[in-house]
């Protein structure tokens, strides 16, 4: 490739709106891009948790209600892996999906290094229960995080593209922000710096969970799937309108958990779950459609474990029908709030990392490249055929997880958390080949 | 006008840019839908991409102009990245739609 490119005019129409902040497209060695950096932690934080997870089951205190150890466990996969890679994600497809740029990229590059420091003080406040370290950190990882809320409202708003993804999408930071406060409602009551809301401990938590994980983790989720499906299974002309639907029954379903865990005489219990169920059973058909108009017939491995992912969520919403638990905090519920979180939110967030990460990194190392006639494709940083046997062991040990927990048997917990915690590992160093073959291309 | 650009020559020099999630060139794609000199060394090249808001929009147009640019009697050149017509699967050449199983 000899030749140098001659004058040129690029039009208006490929700039713009379409640019992704922090994403240089030309230049020789480019910094990383901002949601790369947001998926490199997240993918730290998956490790460390796998590690954790493998800790907690050989010295058998997986599962300990209430232990310091759980509570870091579970900030590390929540807060750490899902939140890292999904505030990644968010910047990376709201700038294309809504037609919009980042109100502002700088503060978003600053709230990178803060998140990423008052996440590993929180984390380690949690692991030895200090409770000044977590108040400070958990305020500091709050106020982060409220920027980035923030910061994505502002963006939104500005959106030219609006529909039932940028609903599910604008309203996940909505909830993120009450969930944020509950949180700090929470760390305020139990530092007895406001001691009155002690007795609302239990619907405070509930509200917590439930807006985090259902209403920010699960909203995106349905969101972003019309944006993603569609763009990887080269779908074109279905119909949308079950997307309507999902939305309005997700919304349903989620303030009426939520309104349940504040007053759970109110006769909901039902209503709340059915909603949760037919929000499922619509999301289903609206992928359904995108799947039933699609030109790449061959279905990949990372979009196949999108949809074991759904199958687990709807296998969860049909549990909550046939055993809705009336306390927060009871073991049933514990249970389904793990099997949500593992079975739903992280499988899907691990699949379509096959998917997301090849493509940043192609984008960081050979965008820029590839008008020098350098043609690196895709696949040749990660095959996403190897996707299959990460999201076999994680989809199984999930199952065998929450089935031994609802059968009370130690042995099968400890399994489904050793074949998690394998399914964990194996992805981490699917996505660290993505980096070495990205480097070995150059 | 004389014309100098060899359209022919461009279109070989398209079918070296790929689009990187698909493995396949633009113009097998069917991501090309206009050529045109409107002056004398000035190549117009109207263009799509396969989902509107696709990530690698940038980069594949910007590929699409250098690599057209390689082509004898190009001394400028235009990428007009177009929606309207919407890219449709019929478009795609018969190894493409091989490639991607879609009859």
């Amino acid at each position: 490739m000899e030749d140098a490119p001659k004058a040129g005019t690029m039009s208006a129409s490929s700039q713009g709106p379409f640019a992704v902040p922090g994403m240089s497209q030309g230049g020789h060695s480019p910094p990383v891009t901002l949601p790369l950096q947001y998926m490199i932690a997240g993918l730290s934080c998956f490790l460390l948790f796998a590690c954790d997870l493998a800790w907690q089951v050989a010295r058998g205190v997986l599962f300990a209600p209430g232990a310091p150890a759980g509570v870091a466990l579970t900030h590390l996969l929540t807060l750490g892996a899902l939140m890292s890679f999904v505030i990644g994600a968010v910047y990376q497809l709201s700038t294309v999906a809504f037609l919009m740029p980042i109100a502002a990229v700088r503060l978003a590059r600053f709230l990178f290094y803060a998140y990423i420091a008052g996440l590993a003080g929180l984390i380690g406040s949690f692991s030895v229960w200090w409770p000044l370290g977590i108040g400070i950190f958990g305020m500091w990882t709050a106020a982060v995080l409220y920027g980035f809320c923030g910061n994505m409202l502002a963006s939104l708003v500005r959106a030219r593209a609006r529909g039932p993804m940028w609903q599910f999408v604008f309203l996940a930071q909505v909830h993120l922000a009450v969930a944020l406060a509950a949180a700090v409602v929470l760390a305020l009551g139990d530092a007895n710096l406001w001691p009155a809301v002690q007795a609302y401990q239990a619907p405070i938590l509930a509200t917590h969970i439930l807006l985090a994980a259902g209403g920010f983790f699960g909203f995106l989720i349905f969101g972003f799937s019309y944006k993603l499906m569609p763009m990887f299974t080269l779908s074109h002309g279905y119909s949308t309108r079950y997307e309507h639907w999902a939305f309005l029954t997700s919304l349903a379903a989620l303030w009426s958990f939520v309104v349940r865990a504040w007053y759970p005489a109110l006769a909901l219990k039902l209503v709340s779950a059915i909603c949760v169920v037919v929000a499922f059973l619509s999301h289903v058909l609206a992928v359904r459609e995108i799947l039933k108009r699609r030109v790449r017939r061959r279905i990949e491995a990372p979009i196949r474990g999108v949809l074991v992912a759904l199958a687990l969520g709807v296998l969860w919403a049909l549990a909550l029908v046939a055993h809705a638990p009336s306390s927060a905090g009871s073991a049933a519920w514990r249970a389904l709030v793990t099997f949500a979180i593992m079975g739903f939110v992280s499988l899907t967030v691990i699949s379509l990392a096959y998917k997301i990460v090849p493509f940043l990194v192609w984008t960081w190392r050979f965008a820029g490249r590839q008008r020098a006639g350098s043609n690196v494709l895709i696949s040749h940083l990660l095959d996403a055929s190897s996707a299959r046997v990460v999201i076999a062991f994680n989809a199984i040990g999930v199952v065998a997880a929450a089935a031994g927990v609802c059968l009370d048997s130690g042995w099968l917990c400890d399994a489904g958390a050793w074949a998690v915690a394998a399914s964990l590992g194996i992805f981490g160093v699917h996505m660290l080949s993505v980096f070495r073959r990205a480097w070995r291309k150059e | 006008m004389i014309a100098v650009i060899d359209f022919r020559e461009v279109e070989a020099h398209l079918r070296e840019v790929y689009d990187p999630e698909l493995g396949l060139n633009v113009v097998d794609l069917g991501l090309i839908y206009r050529m045109e000199e409107p002056e004398e060394g000035k190549l117009v090249i109207e263009m799509t991409m396969t989902t509107p808001g696709c990530p690698a929009h940038d980069s594949l147009a910007g590929a699409v102009e250098w690599a057209a640019a390689r082509a004898f009697g190009v001394a400028d050149i235009e990428v007009r990245v177009v929606w309207n017509p919407p890219w449709t699967p019929e478009r795609m050449s018969p190894e493409a739609r091989r490639v991607l199983g879609w009859t």
